[in-house]
């Protein structure tokens, strides 16, 4: 339900780029441009960008080297696995922590044709940043109980 | 402080973590340590590294690879590829090659073309005969001819970072593209001659089946010749041909062949923001490393540090290349693309050579590095669909990898055959 809600608003933020930038190009080509477009489009696209990368770390998309890790006993390779998972965590929190209060400063600022509030392009890191935390929360909730059953 | 951040980078690496976390954590010291510039435009450099009007292409053009399959193109192209080459030695290996100059006009990814072509043809190939490590390594090398035909990601990647044009980049990568398309022709059919593997169609086809044949296929053929032809006359940019293609294959795929519909769109539009949430992570958080090693000065003390050992624009090529082949070996290609090419290509530059002429070579190279252990990802791409351990799969690539060597030598020799068509025509 979760993954859906959050597949359909990534959907939708893509199929409103393509759509704009479309429009656009050719309101362009026929002599009215649209001035906002390229604002909105960008404005969509980083929201698009980390609801992506929340999609990708669910889908196990995010590579890393395995070499190391491959060659390690199992009972090993998962302490590494839960050491990076662990990191990670307190890399989102630390860059979270950041996101929010780079939010509060970009707030007063209004920027483009449109004049909107710089924070409605900044909070996308807020959102996006909670839900990897969130995903990789799960995942290594998961890592520990699974070491926990051998 | 370059130092530490490497030596981060590398360690991360290879602990496992996912790389575009490891791009992060190397160049958060930066900004905790150094004092100089607070932490919260780490952040900032995350939002601003995606606020860019080329790179939407991005988005556009994988979303379009991705319609491929679900609008009949990709089955229509297949048909044409084993018509033009089947009668060949080694007919089936000679259509996927084709079949990838083909994709390649309309899809702009190597990993996504290996993938889908060892799907489709892999298993008719090995059933006609053929080894499965041959056959996972021609899939594999043909792959990339993906790479440099237009609309390409790995050029506009390039582009982007660098600031070079996309449109002369991807007419710059049409000539290279036919070229390695030839060579790997070439390749084949002296490696089917060898094995004695056999033509796929019974004797040369007809003029009417080719026609016929040709017709059904001329809304893909004919896409990457309106691309150039919208570039050349200003029609439109990089990133509006993307949307353009988007509303193109979906318009093929609803009302020329009938075989796309609501949910199949759907689907293409998952799997495209799966690949973008990949490749844009890795986006942001390089746009956060490339910015903590400029205020570190990487590029210019690199230039300093290659001008200290040679001034001769030759080594300085193949110094930089080597720098290159041995990255590709360990990095995914976006990644490669965005983390190395800002840092070399001032120096090469500034040896007298090419911005467009040196992002083909790049992008080429990189993308080689796909096919190469310990970390290739076009290679385990295709060893994983067909069953194929990545010993065997180097084994066999030896003479295609020779075929690479004298490709590349050709390329770097003769900078006329990528700067032709860009500058007759821009």
């Amino acid at each position: 339900m979760y993954r859906k809600i959050e597949m359909a608003s990534a959907v939708l933020l893509l199929l409103g780029i393509v759509l704009l930038v479309g429009i656009a190009s050719v309101s362009r080509a026929v002599g009215s441009p649209i001035i906002w477009s390229v604002e909105i489009a960008q404005l969509l696209f980083v929201w698009l960008c980390m609801l992506a990368a929340d999609i990708a770390l669910q889908d196990g998309r995010h590579f890393g080297l395995l070499i190391l890790l491959d060659n390690l006993s199992p009972n090993i390779r998962r302490l590494f696995e839960i050491f990076n998972l662990v990191v990670l965590m307190a890399l989102l929190l630390l860059l979270f922590t950041y996101a929010w209060k780079n939010a509060i400063l970009m707030h007063p600022r209004l920027i483009g044709a449109t004049q909107m509030h710089a924070s409605l392009v900044h909070a996308s890191m807020v959102v996006g940043l909670a839900l990897l935390m969130r995903t990789m929360g799960i995942q290594l909730f998961n890592k520990i109980r699974q070491k926990a059953d051998i | 402080m370059l130092l530490l951040i490497a030596a981060l980078f590398a360690i991360f690496l290879i602990i496992g973590m996912p790389v575009a976390f490891a791009l992060m954590l190397s160049s958060i010291p930066v900004f905790l340590l150094t004092g100089t510039m607070p932490p919260t435009v780490a952040v900032q450099k995350m939002v601003t590294a995606t606020q860019s009007f080329p790179l939407l292409a991005v988005p556009f053009f994988i979303f379009a690879g991705n319609l491929m399959n679900e609008t009949g193109i990709t089955e229509r192209l297949v048909k044409f590829a084993r018509l033009l080459t089947g009668w060949m030695a080694g007919g089936l290996a000679q259509v996927s090659i084709i079949l990838s100059l083909m994709m390649g006009g309309i899809s702009g990814s190597a990993v996504a073309d290996a993938s889908m072509e060892s799907r489709l043809l892999g298993p008719s190939m090995i059933k006609q005969g053929y080894s499965k490590a041959i056959t996972a390594v021609i899939l594999a090398f043909g792959s990339i001819i993906t790479a440099t035909i237009p609309p390409s990601i790995g050029l506009i990647l390039f582009g982007f970072i660098n600031e070079v044009s996309i449109g002369k980049l991807f007419l710059a990568g049409i000539i290279p593209g036919v070229i390695l398309t030839s060579l790997l022709i070439l390749t084949t059919w002296i490696v089917a001659k060898r094995n004695g593997y056999a033509p796929d169609t019974k004797g040369l086809p007809t003029g009417r089946e080719l026609w016929l044949s040709f017709k059904d296929s001329i809304w893909a053929l004919a896409f990457p010749i309106i691309l150039i032809v919208g570039f050349r006359f200003g029609f439109f940019t990089a990133t509006e041909a993307g949307a353009f293609l988007v509303f193109y294959a979906s318009f093929i795929g609803f009302f020329v062949y009938r075989e796309l519909n609501w949910q199949k769109l759907y689907q293409a539009m998952q799997a495209t923001i799966s690949d973008l949430g990949m490749v844009m992570l890795l986006i942001m958080m390089a746009g956060v490393l490339g910015y903590a090693v400029t205020i570190e000065r990487a590029p210019q003390q690199i230039t300093e540090f290659v001008t200290t050992l040679t001034n001769d624009p030759m080594l300085i090529l193949m110094l930089i290349v080597a720098l290159l082949v041995v990255s590709g070996m360990f990095l995914e290609g976006a990644a490669n693309i965005l983390l190395i090419t800002p840092i070399v290509l001032p120096v090469l530059i500034s040896a007298g050579y090419d911005p467009i002429h040196m992002g083909i070579l790049i992008v080429i190279l990189i993308n080689f590095g796909g096919l190469t252990p310990p970390v290739g990802v076009i290679m385990f791409t295709v060893c994983g669909v067909l069953g194929v351990k990545t010993g065997e799969f180097t084994k066999a690539s030896l003479p295609f990898m020779a075929t690479m060597l004298i490709f590349f030598i050709i390329m770097a020799a003769f900078p006329v055959l990528t700067l032709f068509l860009p500058n007759a025509m821009m």
